[in-house]
């Protein structure tokens, strides 16, 4: 939730985002208020949160695919290659420096892909133990990154060696989590 | 004068669905649609506020959450929702193995999809809410993609028309606001007649109109197609017999289904 919540402060008024199937990128949506925003996204969770008035939800279409509902196959990929957004939220199973980032769905394979294709900056989201991981399917080498959001769990080299390649890490603090406001102040002083 | 309690309880059904569509209401509205006093509207929202189903606020009154309209499907069918079962069951039947079916927002269509057991079907849908019922593995189900359209969650624009322009139905099941034999088929929502056209269009077979009789002779806002876009309809007893007879004299499938007492 931190990590989304941060995730969601770095949307501007205007943005054009892609949020791909993951369950902690969707988790977006609830903590972006006040703002003008187009969401275009392959996650049938959208559905059931409570949207703020400013948010213009489209999907991209596709098959249906298990129980979280994500849109896969020709058209998603087809709906989507028309779209140029200022930002991917892409939630991942792996990143590593060397391996680069990893989806565990293959058949979401595409269309993250293409999420980062299509977007001016691509957003990683990845809970600590993702870090350093290489975990079944790879979408992108980790210089498609422009910044990752994950917690302070994660292992400090492989943060090292992400950064070495001019990826922006913001590292939440998860012992503050409780007092929600004040971390994420502090993550985002640390990022200027 | 005291009311039994299946009266309370159909009411308080009533109110649920209201809520499930538009997520509150006032107090002084629901008297008025109810035609019964504030004070009674009050009590019976007092007494589903204590189930924990919804919540009081000044002068009136919202659904808890939004997963009630799941959960709690079932026990909230209404004579009308049964109406609607049955006629959509008819429409399955008409559905065969290897169909590729075009399925349009209506809620009343959508309701087809448990009934497609042990068919192996493909689904194409505007209507991003059918991914949230529980369908049988032989069923695939494809969504337009597009636009999601308010709390009805259609999906329409250029999104919705591009996927379905790729595709060629076999059968093809909508819902309608209305049908005449003067009007056409007409539905409240502007946006989705290009789809429902789209769907007409690109659909080889059977193209089905499921609609209880309360549609039938009517004539809603925006136009989706004319009789001749389509092949059968099914709707119940309710429905004007003279419009019927219209109908089929235009060459249009009719089948019936038996209209619930209503009490």
């Amino acid at each position: 939730m931190a990590i989304a919540r941060y995730a969601a402060s770095l949307i501007n008024d205007g943005d054009t985002i892609l949020i791909n199937s993951s369950t902690t990128a969707i988790q977006i949506l609830p903590f972006i208020t006040n703002k003008k925003v187009i969401v275009v996204t392959n996650n049938g969770l959208a559905l059931s949160m409570d949207l703020a008035p400013g948010i213009e939800l489209i999907f991209t279409g596709g098959e249906v695919r298990g129980n979280k509902k994500s849109m896969v196959g020709e058209m998603a990929v087809n709906n989507l290659s028309r779209i140029r957004a200022s930002k991917a939220f892409i939630g991942v199973s792996g990143i590593s420096a060397r391996g680069g980032i990893f989806t565990s769905v293959l058949q979401e394979t595409a269309i993250n892909e293409l999420m980062i294709r299509r977007s001016s900056q691509c957003i990683i989201l990845a809970d600590g133990s993702k870090i350093g991981q290489q975990n079944n399917f790879q979408i992108g080498s980790a210089r498609d990154a422009s910044i990752l959001i994950t917690d302070d769990s994660a292992d400090p080299s492989a943060i090292f060696q992400l950064q070495e390649l001019g990826i922006q890490v913001h590292e939440i603090q998860i012992e503050s989590s409780d007092q929600p406001e004040s971390g994420k102040l502090k993550t985002r002083e640390a990022s200027r | 004068m005291k009311s039994s309690k299946s009266v309370i309880q159909k009411r308080q059904d009533k109110i649920m669905n209201h809520l499930a569509q538009y997520q509150s209401a006032e107090v002084v509205t629901l008297a008025k649609w109810l035609k019964i006093s504030e004070i009674t509207v009050r009590r019976d929202l007092d007494q589903m506020a204590r189930k924990g189903l919804v919540e009081r606020f000044f002068g009136g009154v919202r659904l808890v959450s939004h997963e009630y309209v799941q959960t709690r499907a079932e026990p909230l069918s209404s004579d009308l929702d049964l109406v609607k079962d049955d006629i959509v069951r008819a429409a399955a039947q008409m559905i065969e193995d290897k169909d590729v079916v075009f399925i349009n927002s209506s809620s009343t269509a959508m309701r087809i999809v448990p009934y497609l057991k042990d068919k192996s079907v493909v689904i194409v849908t505007n209507n991003a809410k059918l991914i949230q019922l529980p369908h049988d593995r032989t069923v695939e189900v494809i969504l337009t993609g597009g636009e999601v359209y308010g709390n009805k969650q259609s999906l329409i624009g250029e999104f919705a028309l591009n996927t379905l322009s790729k595709i060629k139905a076999t059968k093809c099941v909508i819902g309608v606001s209305g049908i005449s034999v003067k009007g056409g088929i007409t539905t409240e929502v502007l946006p989705e007649t290009a789809i429902n056209q789209m769907m007409l269009k690109r659909c080889n077979g059977s193209k089905i109109v499921v609609t209880d009789g309360s549609k039938i002779g009517r004539e809603r806002n925006f136009l989706s197609g004319s009789l001749s876009d389509i092949t059968h309809l099914i709707t119940d007893d309710s429905a004007d017999p003279d419009e019927l007879e219209r109908f089929r004299a235009k060459g249009l499938k009719i089948t019936l289904v038996p209209t619930r007492p209503s009490t």
